[in-house]
């Protein structure tokens, strides 16, 4: 038993904690908070996303941002532990980006076609280009394969007509499930295609319209992907017709444990400390000194701790050449529970300040780069987006426990 | 990072398991809660002949010289058997002998732990029922080469049958800071004037109160320094805690299981009740604290054995495992119905003992302050 990370994962963890606190200063813009990187209107989300690539491009420099790709495709192949410790640090320090290529570049180099290949993969590793995804629709959310999208074959194209929506459809290129066999069970009749959404002037391609859609406080959060007639060339194909399914489940052995998430909790607990602390300064009620609020902020704390240790074990189990699988949706259920409750507690302790946008101005200082408050907002998406509480809890009873269905 | 145990101690706790399997069934833990001893002779004499008395003492005292997370696997064995008797109380006397004994204090104890001659137990607790440095009020006061012991301990397990009990107690007075005039005593519960009276709890883990008028110790019997022995009992509590962290793990993983059993094999409305997703949600939840607990328990553990700062880590365990025990017994009851609630049902031998280990060493609360106190707040 050794719960300490290897000389070379400390070695990475140090240098590119003194990296991030040399190169980056949050600008005000909100890129880390996953849902929150959206916040705010067209303008600063535009810019948010500018500044985020500018520095991706210094971590492309540094080597770090395809570090765990394989080598044939430029990567160095880094431990997992090494990656988990840039993660852990990288979100710790608030850094906007970390490791490149999502989850589009382990489907490519494992299904994608040559030119695909050829095209996409050094521009995902030089931090050049971003996909949009087009999985969800208004019907297939949590039952994703019951996707209706449909897309016939015509002469060498594809023709589809169908609606995704929950992404941002903002992207030159989208990578996109649709139903090729409507006869089929429904996760044999998916195929996966890497298609042009605009053209080379930045035009949607035709058959293609893209509608907004505001989040209760009226901030653009996502968007509607209407597709009409739209023609896409065969040559789009991820892996094979109706088999896409399986193409868009490849995930390779990038680390996974989700570490950045207790990283960035205790971030925000450590802000949120050092706020209250400063307020108390300025000669309002010290909040810490309150038991209560102690013991809310410990309680926080004792379970940023457990869930790093379930993040962990799950880095240790890949580590170990092991697939994870309940003890990824632990991670992910926790995670999302404990992300609501610590940012909607600790905007309930902070009062009226709990509800202020951050936009506010400079006399209004609020703790994570003035976003608390909004994140708590926010907050409601992470228990749903990317799997639901839900499914993650049948996971964990099924396929861990074996309960029957 | 390395989370897996060794092949050494995969060995050991299959060894563990079966010992208790073959030598205390569930049978003899329900012979047991009716004994007024709480385990046989025999058994404990068992206990030492396979090594457990011995696992961390050094092998020139007559043991096998392991490790602390070695005992912590151990001790998570012994919370999944719910094995009666004194075996945590006698192991953490060791780890404070160990830690904080002369070399004449350990050759004179160790030998006879690891043989079965003597059970220990640790004697804290005061009836104001606290376990900061302000509740250690036991008067020692010196005369000549001994101390001279009155006041009581409350929550001594096991003191009923130990012959060694490591009594904290204050030898000057409390002043400002409280940390200070602390002393750890070995007394011999053969010592004229001591009484111990066995308390009913619902765990009938075997609670006394042990009450010292005018009890003569030697001087040579102090643990640590004379006065200054509130960090050595600090680190002992915190060992204490982390050890019953393991021992309350095993009993969930246990909980968990005989719960997850129960749900496949028990049907209504034509089907088992674990095909329903509620049932399912809990015990998705239940494991996920069961887990949590396991991980979070042996990186403070591991820590302490390395003698790293421990402080955060070993009562963000406790904290987390307390509270959780709780849910986990609550939900598997739940799960249960009312046949879970009997006492011919195995269940609430788990849920009763998790609620006594719920407070021991130090409750959510307690360890919730001690966080925030690490967390500079």
């Amino acid at each position: 038993m050794d719960f300490q990370l290897t000389k070379e994962a400390q070695a990475i963890r140090d240098e590119a904690r003194d990296f991030v606190r040399k190169e980056w200063k949050n600008p005000g813009h909100d890129l880390t908070g996953g849902l929150a990187a959206w916040h705010g209107d067209e303008d600063n989300r535009h810019a948010g996303g500018e500044i985020a690539k500018e520095f991706a491009k210094k971590l492309v420099d540094k080597g770090w941002y395809t570090m765990h790709w394989p080598k044939e495709f430029g990567g160095e192949e880094a431990s997992i532990e090494k990656q988990l410790a840039y993660r852990e640090v990288m979100s710790y320090e608030d850094a906007p980006a970390s490791l490149g290529g999502g989850l589009v570049a382990p489907v490519l180099m494992v299904h994608g076609a040559d030119w695909m290949k050829q095209e996409f993969l050094p521009k995902l590793a030089s931090a050049d280009i971003e996909f949009s995804q087009g999985f969800s629709e208004p019907d297939a959310g949590s039952d994703l394969a019951g996707l209706k999208t449909r897309a016939v074959r015509d002469g060498d194209d594809y023709v589809i007509n169908g609606q995704k929506i929950w992404g941002t459809y903002r992207n030159d290129w989208i990578h996109i499930l649709v139903r090729t066999d409507a006869d089929a069970p429904k996760h044999r009749g998916i195929t996966y295609l890497l298609a042009r959404l605009k053209d080379e002037n930045g035009d949607y391609m035709p058959g293609i319209t893209v509608r907004g859609i505001p989040d209760g406080t009226g901030n653009h959060r996502w968007d509607e992907l209407f597709m009409e007639n739209w023609r896409v060339p065969a040559q789009s194909i991820i892996g094979e017709e109706n088999r896409g399914w399986y193409a868009a489940m490849t995930t390779l052995s990038f680390e996974r444990s989700n570490i950045g998430r207790p990283a960035q909790l205790l971030r925000t607990l450590e802000d949120t400390i050092d706020w209250f602390a400063g307020n108390s300064k300025k000669g309002t009620e010290d909040t810490l000194a309150r038991a209560e609020i102690r013991n809310r902020l410990a309680s926080w704390r004792v379970e940023v701790e457990m869930l790093r240790m379930l993040c962990y074990r799950v880095g240790w189990m890949q580590s170990q050449g092991l697939v994870p699988q309940r003890e990824s949706s632990m991670v992910k259920a926790t995670g999302d529970e404990l992300f609501q409750r610590i940012y909607r507690g600790i905007a309930q302790i902070m009062g009226g300040y709990g509800n202020l946008l951050p936009t506010n101005g400079p006399n209004y200082k609020l703790p994570v780069n003035d976003f608390l408050p909004a994140r708590g907002w926010q907050s409601i998406g992470t228990s749903i987006g990317g799997g639901t509480r839900e499914i993650q809890k049948n996971i964990i009873a099924q396929r861990g426990l074996g309960l029957p269905r | 990072m390395d989370l897996g145990l060794t092949e050494d101690q995969e060995m050991l706790r299959s060894m563990a398991r079966e010992f208790i399997e073959a030598e205390a069934p569930r049978t003899y833990v329900r012979d047991m809660e009716e004994d007024d001893r709480g385990i046989t002779t025999d058994l404990w004499q068992k206990i030492a002949q396979v090594g457990w008395l011995g696992l961390i003492v050094p092998e020139e005292h007559g043991g096998t010289g392991q490790s602390l997370v070695d005992l912590g696997i151990l001790m998570e064995e012994v919370g999944h058997g719910v094995l009666p008797g004194p075996f945590f109380n006698t192991a953490l006397v060791t780890v404070g002998i160990l830690d904080s004994g002369t070399d004449a204090q350990k050759a004179e104890y160790l030998p006879k732990i690891a043989n079965g001659d003597i059970i220990a137990s640790q004697a804290i607790m005061e009836p104001y029922s606290r376990l900061d440095a302000g509740g250690i009020n036991l008067e020692a006061k010196k005369q000549g080469e001994n101390y001279v012991l009155n006041g009581s301990k409350l929550f001594v397990e096991n003191a009923h049958v130990s012959d060694l009990l490591l009594v904290p107690v204050r030898t000057s007075k409390a002043g400002k800071n409280a940390e200070k005039g602390i002393t750890l005593l070995l007394v011999d519960t053969n010592s004229d004037g001591i009484k111990v009276d066995k308390l009913k709890t619902i765990a009938t883990d075997n609670q006394c109160e042990v009450t010292f008028k005018n009890v003569t110790v030697p001087a040579a019997n102090v643990l640590g320094e004379a006065n200054n022995g509130w960090d050595t009992l600090k680190l002992l509590l915190q060992k204490g805690a982390s050890l019953r962290c393991c021992q309350m793990v095993g009993a969930l993983q246990e909980v968990l299981d005989m719960t997850v059993e129960y749900v496949k094999n028990r049907v209504q409305f034509g089907r088992p009740i674990g095909s329903f997703q509620a049932i399912q949600h809990y015990c998705a939840n239940m494991a996920t604290d069961v887990d949590g607990s396991r991980f979070i328990t042996y990186q403070g553990l591991w820590r302490l054995g390395e003698e790293l700062p421990s402080d955060l880590e070993v009562s963000a365990a406790k904290a987390w495992v307390s509270d959780s025990a709780q849910r986990v017994a609550a939900t598997a009851h739940q799960c249960h119905g009312a046949i879970g609630f009997t006492q011919e049902h195995d269940l609430q031998l788990f849920t009763r003992r998790l609620k006594a280990w719920e407070v021991s060493f130090g409750d959510g609360d307690y360890h919730r302050e001690r966080v925030a106190q690490a967390m500079a707040i």
